[in-house]
């Protein structure tokens, strides 16, 4: 089996702040890892430095091979990545974005239209002559998936992918990474959305004050608890069980 | 505290957080404003005694009741006009209509006036610095024309009244372009703003030709333009007959300036909602290709750039303005000295390459806030580090190169004579070229993080840009002048001409690009907001 990501030791601190302690873990191709954690575990932080964005203070990313640090370009070129936050150029237009991403990554003019026009199928894109300033959520998020999908990398991080989209989108999403993964890519990413977690990753790292906690299979992860359901074993891991937030609820 | 007070007090608390987030002790208040009222003193004190010594002999020179001290009291007060209605203007139409907390802001229980009030205050606050650079030439006039204490104070009441009045037909427009312009259409600002200084230059040349066609006949040049500088419907002419202590002109400037105040305040308290509204909703489309366009990843890169520049409206206007204000220039440079060739020629290109130069800094400043508002986007691309801020230098110095061309072109056909022109545009493209990246610096070292696109340079990021534009621009006209126009040099001895005019400013433009490009070697673009290290 090929590693396409492999982490290790991965620190970072922000001044005084550490947010990510001592990170490693791999991902396979043909994988879909879930990142799971509380806010400000640390989620963000983590896949910033490892697509290359955020400067780790210490620890190693190779990326297909690849050490992301002396590669840095090679590696950008093999990736996918969605972030938490669309943050796009609003005074493009969503086909202007199109062609300027599949000019970066040298993409072949006629596959690029054609998978473009099968995402957009696929999402309902049918908004790409409008200012990306005057797109919705939603819109901006399906702009950056069909900017990622239509490129077929071979590592796709998603941060929070799902947020934002309709409930057709959301579920063509999940069946297009999985049929991603199928093919050959690796892909990270992370959720709030336990039952996505459940249903769609191969593997679950869970991530609490900047470490990984607990990591593997739902099997692995129900067998090592003795919990049944992701949210129990969540719940119990990050420190706080059925009862407790009962009693939190309660006394509000 | 009433919630106009609360607003701009929390503005005002955002802005002095800037520094502490980045890891560095916040600058207190008054230290602030120490700085700023040195760096005041340091241009006001030798601008006063320039003109007391002036304004001793022009107050004599009188024509029908208007000396020539006043006349350039009333010029001054036009010229404050044109520069708050021209670039104060845009900038509260961009501030309010389309800033990101007016959103949040319309959220709260706050009337819409108080918003209002606030962001105009503010950016009043912001861009009517200039308007404190009158203060100089008044006091030297009061002192010309023996005014006792009381009248000072009250020329000062005027002047606030003045300043009133110019506010609120700025935050008017405002209003009006609200309604009439959306966000995606944003060039319909530019065009604006253009429409404005071109009536204005057409307005100044038609004084100067009613000059040049009775040169014969100097008084009767002379009366004709008081008569058009002191035209009865100018501001600028009721506040002059308030300074003689006419009742008209005194019940004009208040009468006007509190009218005006109430109509924008009126206005404002259920206009901003339905103007805020219209910039915000989805406006005019691109047409739509089924084709694609690939290119090569550095010219995606450049035509990129280009598309977000010519879609910014700020940037346009930063454009606009060396190509138009030589030409006002044009109006007042004839109008001093009867407009000899030499000084026309000369002073059009030097006031143009300085505009471009300091406007160089900004616009690359802007450019590059845009691509830090996207954030981590462009770092998860396969390029090189550089490859955006080459870019980025790349389309702005072209595109002022490009303005300055198409200006001269214009000028040299009508006024002939285009050599000095001409070298002084090569000559200047280097050094916007530097000044271009110095603005990439200047944006990571001196951010604006409230200030957005549109300001995105703190006070001291625009005072050192402005510094460094200058510098910059200077060279450039120093070489152009020995290179085209070396006959006026003929005082100096040939060799210290070369040296002086030449050889330094050549050197002292490398030495200038090797600090830029050291200095910019040292920060990194990508993160200006983050902790780091
Ligand atoms: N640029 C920064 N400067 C300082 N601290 C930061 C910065 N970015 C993140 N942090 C801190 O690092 C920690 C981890 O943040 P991160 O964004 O990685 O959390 P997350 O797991 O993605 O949370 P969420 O589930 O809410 O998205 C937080 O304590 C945050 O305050
Ligand atoms: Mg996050």
């Amino acid at each position: 089996m090929t590693e396409l990501v492999k982490v290790s030791n991965l620190r970072k601190d922000f001044g005084k702040i550490t947010a990510v302690k001592s990170i490693s873990f791999k991902i396979n191709a043909g994988e879909i890892y879930g990142f799971l954690g509380p806010n400000g575990a640390g989620k963000t932080t983590t896949m910033r430095m490892i697509t290359g964005v955020l400067v780790p203070t210490s620890g190693e990313v190779e990326i297909c091979d690849l050490d992301l640090e002396k590669y840095p370009i090679k590696v950008k070129a093999q990736i996918g990545v969605v972030p938490d936050e669309p943050k796009l150029y609003e005074n493009m237009t969503g086909q202007e974005f199109l062609e300027f991403i599949g000019s970066i990554f040298s993409m072949d003019k006629t596959e690029m239209t054609h998978t473009i026009s099968e995402l957009c199928d696929a999402f309902e894109v049918n908004f790409l002559d409008k200012f990306i300033g005057d797109y919705s959520h939603g819109m901006k998020q399906k702009l950056v998936l069909t900017s990622v999908l239509m490129r077929k990398p071979k590592v796709i991080f998603l941060d929070e992918a799902t947020v934002g989209l309709d409930a057709k989108s959301a579920k063509i999403l999940k069946m297009l990474l999985r049929k991603y993964a199928d093919e050959g890519s690796a892909i990270f990413m992370t959720t709030h959305v336990l039952e996505i977690a459940e249903k769609m990753c191969d593997r679950i790292g869970i991530i609490n004050a900047g470490e990984i906690i607990a990591e593997g299979t739902l099997t692995e992860l129900r067998n090592e608890s003795g919990k049944q359901s992701l949210e129990d074993i969540f719940l119990n891991l990050t420190g706080s069980n059925e009862e407790d937030v009962k009693e939190i609820i309660d006394n509000l | 505290m009433n919630q106009l007070g609360i607003l701009l007090k929390y503005k005002l608390k955002m802005w002095s957080n800037i520094p502490k987030r980045r890891g560095r002790r916040g600058i207190p208040l008054f230290a602030y404003i120490l700085i700023l009222g040195g760096v005041f003193a340091s241009i006001g004190v030798p601008a006063y005694f320039l003109f007391a010594d002036t304004f001793k002999t022009y107050s004599t020179i009188v024509f029908s009741g208007v000396s020539l001290a006043d006349l350039f009291v009333e010029i001054s007060m036009i010229g404050i006009l044109t520069l708050v209605l021209v670039t104060d203007t845009p900038a509260v139409a961009l501030n309010v209509f389309m800033s990101d907390d007016v959103d949040f802001l319309l959220s709260l229980p706050i009337s819409q006036s108080t918003i209002f009030a606030s962001k105009t205050i503010e950016t009043m606050l912001q861009g009517g610095f200039p308007a404190l650079f009158v203060i100089p030439i008044l006091v030297a006039y009061a002192n010309a024309v023996n005014m006792p204490w009381y009248m000072i104070i009250f020329m000062f009441v005027m002047y606030i009244f003045y300043f009133l009045i110019l506010t609120s037909i700025s935050a008017l427009i405002a209003l009006g372009i609200s309604k009439f312009a959306s966000r995606s259409g944003t060039q319909r600002f530019m065009i604006f703003t253009s429409l404005i200084v071109y009536v204005f230059v057409i307005l100044l040349m038609s004084m100067v030709g009613s000059l040049n066609s009775n040169t014969g006949n100097v008084e009767r040049a002379f009366s004709s333009y008081v008569n058009t500088v002191n035209a009865p419907y100018l501001p600028s002419t009721w506040f002059l007959e308030a300074l003689k202590m006419q009742w008209n002109g005194i019940l004009l400037v208040v009468g006007t300036s509190v009218v005006l105040s109430v109509i924008a305040y009126l206005v404002a308290s259920n206009g901003i909602l339905t103007g805020f509204s219209k910039m915000i909703s989805a406006g005019k489309r691109v047409t739509y290709r089924r084709n694609y366009r690939i290119r090569r990843p550095v010219m995606a890169f450049i035509s990129k750039d280009v598309k977000l520049m010519r879609r910014e409206p700020s940037i346009l206007f930063l454009l606009v303005y060396p190509a138009i204000f030589p030409l006002i220039l044009v109006g007042f440079g004839a109008l001093g000295k009867g407009g000899s060739a030499v000084s026309r020629d000369i002073m059009i290109p030097v006031v143009s390459v300085f505009l471009s130069s300091m406007y160089t800094v900004i616009a690359t400043a802007s450019l590059v806030s845009i691509e830090i508002k996207v954030g981590d986007f462009v770092n998860t691309l396969p390029i090189g580090k550089r490859t955006p801020l080459w870019s980025k230098a790349f389309v702005i110095t072209s595109a002022f190169a490009l303005v300055m061309i198409v200006t001269f072109s214009i000028l040299s056909v009508i006024f002939g004579n285009a050599l000095f022109p001409i070298v002084t545009v090569l000559f200047s493209i280097p050094v916007l070229l530097t000044l271009s990246f110095f603005g990439v610096y200047a944006t990571i070292k001196w951010p604006n993080s409230i200030g957005g696109i549109r300001r995105p340079l703190n006070t001291t990021g625009t005072l050192v840009s402005m510094v460094m534009g200058v510098l910059g621009a200077a060279f450039a006209d120093l070489e152009g002048i020995y290179v085209a126009n070396n006959q006026i040099l003929s005082f100096l001895q040939p060799v210290l001409g070369f040296l002086l005019f030449f050889v330094a400013p050549i050197l002292a433009e490398i030495v200038m690009a090797v600090v830029t490009f050291k200095l910019l070697a040292k920060v990194d673009w990508t993160k200006p907001y983050d902790l780091e290290n």
